[in-house]
């Protein structure tokens, strides 16, 4: 059989050549074949995001009516239609989590974390979730990815709030230093201006049990927010034992309208503790007499009070129980208050007999619930530390 | 004239002394210009079975939403109704328009190949979109690869034979078509091809494994210009933790094996069971199907209607817990079973598929349990499980290893899928010797090749039949009186002849060479063509074809073609293959 291609014969015509109207026509079947096949594709492209968009809306409706469970199903149908939508996926890994599927939940949103492993809205919700799952490590892990992820929009609130998310998820953990840690750092980010979110920070520092520096920040924001800066002032240094200045800032926040029953009760308690310091300055030797004589009658008051509550009799003789004992030197020291006032040793031995009762009741009725017991334990506490 | 076809599920061949009618488009071509056309023709080939099985996959989706509702989760009486009605509407159509669309469509592709020329009429494609997808779009339990796969080669069918190509190209048009509808249906190419060249054609071919490879990469690329670039799942982290998870990965390559025999024994075994009934009852087999797989959708069990695909996309993110993934894995083996031997058109290739996930993640689930420090993600489980029923089931294991790593872009589980791929295949292999596809085509009363028995057989090389030469080796350059004389004592009826300066050798009949004129060279009295030479690794079919018109052919040292290692003759040859014919009988 001769061949006919172009190698053996020079002057024959190329292959395509003779075939160039077979070519033609299945360029041209190919064409029209495109041309349908592409009108088909956008009428069902149509038909699927219409799907879609009303399966998205009757989730969203079904979980703002706090169906999670048929939301998750309104989405999944929309995901059907429109498979990789960002928006559909994170809503229904959010309706999941709101079902309390937190592994279902968790899968989803390591999908889209996989995908976007910077997005700080991705990163908290996985935190929150593994939080909610009592898992810390990974819970921790996503919070500071979190803290320190992409936020598309307001990034600096995004960031602190989650940082504030993960303070308290610290707290809850029993990690008081990591708290603290974070909480200092969170009162550092916070711009000069925004008062609100300072406030917030000196707050939280107050919570997590650093009074010092939430001092220091209430104090940088007495002239933005009298009212509140005075109240969170007040508390912080009347956690710190600083009751004359909690005095003074508690009596400020309520003038400038605080009106709370934490803020009264610290306020009656500062000014207490200030009432009954025998040690302040520029107090009279017979002030501080009197305060002495006030507080041994509260303490006696007290100790009869415990030993009721327990049904002691307080005068047994021997005297066998540390209330008994308490109650015979209270009553040997009775006979001395006179020289209360030209004994300064006197004055310094009654007072360290009111702090003994005041702790050893502590220990057997619990703590002082009255005011002027509470002032005298806290004289107890603090003893020199006291700011006068 | 009109065209009598022999419907025997599915498989249909042009009755003897008709050919069917064509229009021809072009007048026949050369050798070598057919083969460059057939290049070219490859890609038309691929754009047309793209874009039609685009159509099908939109077909199939917009049948859903009609059939059983736009919700994912289907619910209510839609769920017994669909199928059923589908199932009486495809019988209908499959027993009186369309009788040659039964079945899954590999083993018609096959068929199409080895009986027919690679004939297989137009209206079956057209058959088997509308059928499979009304089925398929219904909820019966069938997927759309091998039903695309058909479509494919039903219209690369139909180009070749309006194209007036040769017999041979006509003939293996079918599997280039075959290839580009699987690559679209599960846009991977590398899987297609390494399906269709395991599967249908059984052998590598220089000549058309390039065609099938351009039609496949243009059905990918138009399929993924209409439908996207996206993967059939969302993949998920896939792992391998460590050496010792290997064990995990054991366990499930035998879970996979067993679920893949008892998938096949109950094919087998109910379909036979239903060929055997009268014939009217196949009006109502797929609608009882239909019903029956309906039933156990409204059950609570919607996920296993239809193909699938989502929820082995849910299966690998972790969503559902290991009882139900294994309650969903044995019920998608009944409900496919169902479908499928009722003979409702559509594939196997999705069932299968979302049986291996099931099961994958069932078991990875039940291991994360157990011990949990052994077992990675239940993603990589249900993407090995695939893998692992794709093998076993369908009795691809190359194909099965290279979906799983086309399918998830991974290579870092290649060692778990390899391992637990072929436990799998060896565990179906040992307890069920002949393959599905095989078992079908029996059943329907045809003999197609096996192409496991094709990779299994021995293959006979020269060095099991040649024989070592007793004659002495003759110079061109001797006289010829003298190599007479040497030759006188020979056993040799013929003498090998060697010329030195190209290493070629000849033969001569030693009465030639005694009878050869005084005084002349060995060179002038033997033959001028020299021998066909042969090495001892060649195929003894290969060397069979260079025997022809000789007595017997010298076989070299293939680092030393001057070195004789033996002689083959046609005698050998035929020796040797009747005593391994002989071996292979006991």
């Amino acid at each position: 059989m001769s061949d006919p291609s172009p190698n053996s014969n020079p002057t024959a015509s190329p292959w395509w050549r003779k075939d160039a109207v077979t070519i033609a026509v299945l360029v041209a079947i190919a064409a029209v074949g495109f041309g349908a096949t592409y009108a088909i594709t956008k009428s069902y492209t149509r038909r699927e995001d219409a799907l879609a968009r009303r399966w998205f809306q009757a989730g969203e409706t079904d979980l703002a009516a706090q169906k999670p469970k048929q939301a998750i199903a309104d989405f999944r149908t929309a995901l059907l239609y429109s498979r990789d939508n960002p928006k559909y996926r994170l809503r229904l890994a959010e309706a999941l989590a709101a079902d309390n599927d937190l592994q279902q939940a968790i899968a989803y949103f390591l999908n889209l974390w996989e995908e976007q492993p910077g997005s700080g809205s991705i990163n908290l919700e996985l935190a929150r979730l593994y939080a909610r799952q009592h898992q810390p490590r990974p819970a921790a892990q996503y919070f500071n990815n979190a803290i320190y992820g992409i936020w598309p929009s307001d990034p600096i609130a995004q960031r602190r709030q989650a940082r504030i998310e993960y303070i308290q998820f610290l707290l809850r953990q029993n990690q008081q230093a990591e708290a603290q840690a974070e909480a200092v750092a969170l009162s550092a980010a916070v711009p000069p201006t925004d008062t609100q979110s300072r406030l917030q920070a000196a707050n939280l520092l107050l919570s997590i049990g650093d009074p010092e520096h939430a001092l220091a920040e209430f104090n940088a924001l007495l002239k933005a927010d009298p009212a509140q800066a005075s109240a969170g002032a007040g508390k912080a240094a009347f956690q710190l034992g600083w009751f004359h200045s909690a005095a003074e800032h508690l009596r400020a926040a309520t003038d400038h309208g605080i009106d709370d029953p934490e803020t009264k009760t610290m306020l009656a308690r500062a000014e207490a503790v200030g009432a009954l310091d025998p040690w302040q300055r520029h107090l009279s030797e017979a002030d501080a007499a009197k305060r002495v004589s006030t507080a041994y009658v509260q303490a006696g008051a007290r100790l009869q009070q415990c030993a009721s509550d327990l049904q002691q009799q307080l005068d047994a003789k021997p005297p066998s129980t540390d209330l008994q004992r308490l109650y015979a030197e209270w009553t040997k020291t009775g006979s001395q208050l006179h020289r209360l006032a030209r004994d300064p040793d006197l004055r310094d031995s009654m007072m360290d007999l009111a702090f003994r009762v005041e702790n050893t009741t502590a220990v057997h009725c619990g703590p002082p619930t009255s005011t002027p017991d509470w002032a005298l334990a806290s004289l107890a506490k603090y003893g020199a530390g006291v700011e006068r | 004239m009109s065209l009598k076809l022999r419907i025997n599920d599915g498989i249909s061949t042009p009755a003897a002394g008709t050919t069917p009618k064509v229009i021809p488009l072009a007048a026949p071509r050369s050798a070598g210009a057919e083969e460059r056309f057939f290049l070219l023709l490859s890609i038309f080939i691929g754009i047309y079975a793209g874009l039609a099985v685009v159509c099908f996959r939109l077909a199939i989706e917009w049948t859903r939403v009609y059939a059983l509702g736009s919700a994912l989760a289907v619910s209510g009486r839609r769920l017994i109704l669909a199928p059923t009605i589908a199932g009486l509407v495809v019988a209908f159509l499959v027993m009186k328009v369309f009788p040659a669309v039964r079945g899954s469509g590999v083993n018609q592709t096959k068929s199409a190949l080895y009986i027919s020329n690679g004939y297989i009429p137009l209206r079956t494609a057209i058959g088997k979109f509308i059928c499979s997808a009304i089925a398929i779009g219904s909820g019966h339990s069938l997927g759309p690869e091998d039903p695309s796969l058909q479509i494919g080669a039903t219209l690369a069918s139909a180009l070749g034979r309006r194209l007036r190509l040769s017999r041979e190209k006509t003939r293996l048009i079918a599997p280039v078509g075959a290839a580009a509808g699987l690559a679209a249906a599960f846009n991977a190419p590398i899987s297609a091809v390494l399906f269709v060249i395991e599967e249908v054609i059984g052998r590598w071919s220089a000549g058309i494994l390039g065609s099938i490879v351009l039609s496949a990469v243009s059905s990918v690329v138009v399929a993924r210009f209409f439908l996207g670039a996206e993967p059939m799942f969302r993949i998920p982290n896939v792992s391998l933790i460590g050496a010792e998870e290997l064990l995990a990965y054991t366990a499930l390559g035998i879970a996979g094996g067993v679920a893949s025999l008892v998938f096949a024994k109950l094919i087998t075994w109910l379909r036979s069971h239903l060929k055997a009934m009268p014939l009217w009852t196949q009006y109502a087999q797929p609608a009882i199907a239909g019903a029956i797989i309906g039933t156990i959708g409204y059950f609570g069990f919607p996920q296993v209607m239809g193909a699938g695909y989502e929820y082995m996309d849910q299966a690998m993110h972790n969503q559902f817990t290991w009882q139900m993934l294994l309650a969903l894995a044995f019920l998608k083996i009944a409900t496919t079973t169902l479908s499928f031997t009722s003979g409702t058109p559509g594939g196997m290739f999705a069932p299968t598929l979302f049986i291996g996930a099931m099961l994958g993640a069932a078991t990875g689930g039940l291991e994360h349990i157990l011990v949990p420090h052994l077992t990675g993600s239940v993603g990589t489980y249900a993407l090995v499980g695939m893998g692992v029923l794709f093998a076993a089931f369908l009795r691809a294991p190359l194909t099965s290893v290279f979906m799983v790593l086309e399918v998830s872009g991974n290579y870092s589980i290649i060692i778990p899928v390899i391992l637990a791929n072929t436990l799998a295949y060896l565990i179906s292999r040992s307890l069920q010797p002949t393959p599905i596809f095989e078992v079908l085509t029996s059943q329907d009363g045809l003999i197609l090749p096996s192409m496991e028995e094709q990779r299994d057989a021995d293959v006979l090389r020269v060095e099991d039949a040649m024989r070592a030469y007793a004659g002495p080796t003759l110079e061109t350059d001797e006289l010829a009186d003298i190599a007479a004389e040497r030759a006188a004592k020979s056993p040799e009826p013929v003498l090998l002849v060697r010329r030195r300066a190209y290493n070629a050798w000849h033969s001569i009949r030693r009465e030639n060479l005694r009878n050869s004129p005084p005084h002349s060279l060995v060179e002038q009295v033997v033959p001028e063509d020299p021998l066909p030479v042969l090495f001892p690794d060649v195929a003894l079919e290969a060397a069979l074809r260079k025997l022809h018109g000789h007595d017997l052919l010298p076989v070299i040292n293939r680092a030393d073609a001057g070195k004789l290692e033996g002689v083959l003759t046609l005698e050998l040859v035929l020796q040797t293959f009747a005593e391994a014919t002989e071996k292979n009988l006991e």
